[in-house]
């Protein structure tokens, strides 16, 4: 399989971490708080099997887990290079030296995304942010934000934070997880009804949830509590899975007329595709059950 | 719309962050001081900002 379409795969190697924000989507059902020995194992072999083009160890806070990830990388076969990256509080980025030390605790290491925006500010000092964008710079490592919104105005911080040249990927709220218990979520004025020619937004991408296996979704419906239907043991179980062929055969458009809904009970939230999904799949599974 | 509305709209737009209308509905809700602040985002950083919608694998939170 060539390179391009060889899947990334994100892994939450624990749902552990050491902060509490307000607005996290890492619900309780979404994994256990530690990977165990015998998942590396299953892991391992799944990607030694399918030779993923991409790791993205997320958590909970991955740098909590680093010996779990040392030991998924030492056992993966090379030489076919994955380029691996985390997705980190940053919190560890007390100095640079500090932020450096961490970052070459981890035996292959390509990029770092810093989870930063209002919400992680209340925890994390902004030294921290230019202190983990020099280490990866001395490292020659990629670093990006991540920036968790309820409204586009909660990115202006970014004005005085003066990172020319960092990129920035934005994340809508999802009412999952404290988000949900804490009434955060990203508001639309109206429907955006373009979101019914889309289809899934992760497809071409896995996650491993610690303590519940591999899935598309890293939204609503891995959250759900008995997510058996939306979440697999392994790689080939979830792609032959009922779930995934409809996500990635139909558009939302699709999956609405294949559940005899109208477009009549869609309201602004469901211009988000987590949400509309949740609003439509889980009766398609349960009728054809 | 003035133009600096404008530059916002179009702006949240190619980041992924609304469609036009509703771009141009929450222009509408934003004051002076809030305006200035996202054109200025706008100017200085509309190339390195991405939308992942939903969460793809960056789901830290
Ligand atoms: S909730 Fe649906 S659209 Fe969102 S990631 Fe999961 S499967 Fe994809
Ligand atoms: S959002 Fe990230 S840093 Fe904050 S509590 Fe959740 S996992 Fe930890």
């Amino acid at each position: 399989m060539s390179r391009k379409h060889r899947l990334v795969l994100g892994i939450t190697v624990g749902t552990g971490c050491n902060l509490r924000c307000r607005h996290c989507l890492v619900d309780k059902n979404l994994g256990s708080r530690r990977i165990t020995k015998s998942e590396i194992e299953l892991l391992v072999s799944e990607i030694n099997r399918c030779k993923p083009r991409e790791l993205i160890f997320t958590g909970g806070e991955p740098v909590l887990f680093t010996g779990e990830i040392n030991s998924i990388l030492s056992a993966i076969h090379e030489p076919y290079g994955i380029y691996t990256s985390i997705v980190t509080n940053g919190s560890f980025a007390s100095t640079t030296a500090a932020a450096v030390k961490t970052l070459k605790s981890f035996k292959a290491l390509h990029s770092v995304q810093m989870s930063y925006d209002k919400f992680h500010a209340e925890f994390v000092p902004e030294a921290c942010v230019h202190n983990l964008r020099e280490a990866c710079r001395r490292l020659d490592l990629s670093f990006g934000l991540v920036c968790a919104i309820q409204a586009p105005l909660d990115l202006i911080f970014l004005n005085k934070l003066n990172l020319a040249g960092v990129s920035v990927t934005t994340q809508k709220i999802l009412p999952i997880g404290r988000a949900k218990d804490n009434a955060l979520n990203y508001s639309y004025p109206a429907f955006e009804a373009k979101v019914l020619r889309k289809k899934c937004p992760n497809l071409g991408r896995l996650v491993y949830n610690c303590g519940n296996g591999f899935t598309t979704c890293c939204g609503f419906l891995a959250s759900k509590p008995g997510n058996s239907r939306y979440v697999h043991r392994t790689i080939a179980a979830h792609l032959k899975s009922r779930f995934y062929e409809l996500i990635s055969s139909y558009t939302f458009g699709g999956l609405l007329r294949l559940a005899g809904l109208s477009n009549d009970g869609l309201s602004p939230a469901h211009s988000a595709p987590c949400a509309l999904c949740e609003y439509i799949v889980p009766g398609i599974l349960s009728s054809q059950k | 719309m003035t133009n600096k509305d404008k530059v916002i709209a179009v702006f949240l737009v190619s980041v992924g962050l609304f469609s036009v209308c509703n771009a141009m509905q929450y222009v509408k809700t934003l004051s002076a001081a809030q305006k200035t602040e996202l054109s200025f985002l706008a100017a200085n950083s509309s190339q390195n900002i991405g939308d992942s919608e939903p969460l793809r694998v960056v789901k830290h939170g």
